[in-house]
């Protein structure tokens, strides 16, 4: 008799590898085999799961079509079951499993337009942002060694495709096309009006936010927005951040270990 | 005239299980349908869907059915999730709280699937502490519903039923009985679902849902899927008229979750169930 420990371990590896041979002793299938009872419950799960990376992820199942899609999605869920209840939560590390799937090889932009769908994922199901007020960045004592944190529904991402025009394309809702290109963009993804809004920004002005929204301080971050242009303009830079409402808090410099 | 009850308490009328599809067109035609109920997981996220849901419950009592915490582990229940739960709850106020008398989690693994437990006193003082607590932080009585099962385990030493009425003993939590379950694991484990019904403790019983399942034949048998993707069928319709009279005037669902069909095929399928309703308290009265 197994202890209830032992044999939800043992059933979550059942429906992981399809092997019910270790719980053949403890299931009653009432004229079915474990392996035909534990093999429904793992097509529940199978189906729940390919469903939810389909809904996260519609441009990558219009790019390689539905079946190439559950090929890979059931490959996927093998290896990745969720670590959290929430379906919209799930998948997060799916465009790193398609850099490394040989039988999407012929695909080398795909990776990169699912972590755009991910980001574009992540910034709709993030909490709402309270933005920081001039009045209160005024206030402030700004200087180098100080954080702009960007609300959670701001990501920065870089790809050395154009993933944004393959995306717009493959979206459910249009029937675009488009020739995935070798064009390097910097895209920021951000919730607003009513959806996601993705858009190219310029080398600097991605890397000064790309780093800020990465936890990077403001000196930091300057340094990398020079770096991409010399003639940055660092105060329109943040001017325009605050205009579009996108820092939450300014943070006081990390404190030296003792 | 369309009638909107209070939203503060659950009518024993039929509701409908809020779906993403639908919710534009309920917004839209405030149908007079008793009440609704949604997967708060689905709403802990996007904040427009969580914005959505409470303008909608000024005008119907809400009720947050759960999927996701998983009350069955041994390995407990996630402290995360019920936080987000609890803060739901809070902004919502609904009706009711229900979840379901399953696992689906180990070892931060979740199926997201409902497994049946094994009926031993074990997984019973395992299911019993974690429905404390999570009636603990939300500070209030929950439903707990009855699985659909596919399989049993030999080592369970009680009948489902008694599992549910002790879990109920012991806890103070009610029953949301699924007549659709007791008929799909009455087929698959070959159970007699009167007999089912007749052995619940008809005072704990605060919810009844209803839905329509899948026939797959496995090896020239036939093995009922809970896949909430049909019309009820008849024989399920037969139950719930024995379920109203046993247990008298309680609010009822409509579950469907695939294969989403028009808003106005669960709005029928409610009505029927409130025609049922009303016969039996007719006839009683």
């Amino acid at each position: 008799m197994p202890a209830l420990l032992d044999l939800q371990r043992s059933f979550v590896g059942a429906i992981v590898s399809g092997d019910a041979s270790e719980l053949a002793e403890a299931v009653a299938g009432h004229g079915f085999t474990s392996e035909q009872c534990l093999q429904v419950y793992r097509n529940n799960s199978f189906i729940t799961l390919t469903e939810a990376l389909a809904a996260t992820y519609p441009a990558i199942v219009r790019l390689v079509d539905r079946g190439f899609f559950n090929f890979a999605a059931a490959q996927y869920i093998a290896g990745h079951l969720p670590d959290r209840p929430c379906l919209f939560e799930y998948g997060g590390s799916f465009p790193d499993f398609l850099a490394g799937f040989a039988p999407a090889a012929d695909y080398p932009f795909l990776p990169d337009v699912a972590r755009l769908e991910w980001a574009v994922n992540v910034a709709w199901n993030a909490p709402v942002r309270t933005p920081l007020t001039f009045d209160t960045l005024a206030g402030a004592a700004t200087s180098a060694g100080e954080t702009l944190r960007l609300g959670l529904d701001a990501l920065y991402l870089s790809s050395a495709w154009n993933v944004d025009e393959i995306w717009r394309a493959n979206r459910a809702e249009t029937d675009m096309d488009t020739t995935p290109i070798s064009w390097p963009v910097r895209l920021q993804i951000r919730r607003g009006g009513p959806g996601v809004m993705v858009e190219r920004l310029d080398p600097a002005t991605w890397s000064l936010r790309a780093h800020l929204a990465g936890g990077g301080t403001l000196g930091h971050a300057a340094v990398a927005a020079l770096a991409q242009d010399p003639d940055f303009d660092l105060g329109a830079a943040l001017r325009a951040l605050m205009v579009e409402c996108l820092p939450v808090a300014i943070l006081p410099p990390p404190q030296p270990e003792a | 005239m369309t009638f909107f009850p209070s939203p503060h308490v659950q009518p024993a009328r039929c509701g409908i299980g809020l779906r993403a599809p639908h919710m534009a067109e309920i917004m839209s035609r405030r149908p007079g349908i008793g009440w609704l109920e949604v997967h708060p997981e689905n709403y802990m996220g996007a904040p427009a869907a969580a914005d959505a849901l409470e303008r909608l419950r000024n005008d119907y009592p809400l009720s947050l059915h759960g999927v996701g915490l998983s009350l069955g582990s041994a390995d407990g229940i996630d402290a995360g999730h019920l936080s987000r739960l609890r803060a739901l709850t809070h902004r919502l106020e609904p009706c009711r709280v229900s979840e379901h008398m399953s696992w689906s989690a180990h070892g931060g693994a979740w199926l997201n699937d409902l497994v049946p437990l094994p009926y031993t006193e074990e997984a019973l003082s395992v299911i019993c502490g974690n429905v404390d607590r999570m009636q603990t932080v939300l500070g209030r009585q929950i439903l707990v519903e009855n699985p659909s099962s596919y399989l049993s385990y030999r080592h369970s030493t009680m009948p489902e039923t008694v599992f549910l009425a002790e879990l109920v003993r012991r806890t103070g939590c009610g029953i949301l009985c699924d007549v659709n379950n007791i008929y799909v694991s009455a087929h698959n484990l070959g159970l007699d679902p009167q007999d089912y019904l007749r052995t619940l403790p008809p005072a704990s019983v605060g919810e009844i849902h209803l839905a329509g399942h899948a026939r797959n034949e496995i090896d020239g048998q036939v093995m009922l899927i809970d896949d909430h993707g049909g019309r009820v069928i008849d024989p399920v319709w037969a139950l719930y008229r024995d379920a109203v009279a046993r247990f008298g005037p309680v609010p009822t669902m409509i579950e469907w979750d695939t294969a989403l069909p028009p808003l106005d095929v669960l709005l029928d399928e409610a009505a029927q169930a409130d025609a049922i309703a009303e016969v039996r308290h007719a006839r009683a009265a």
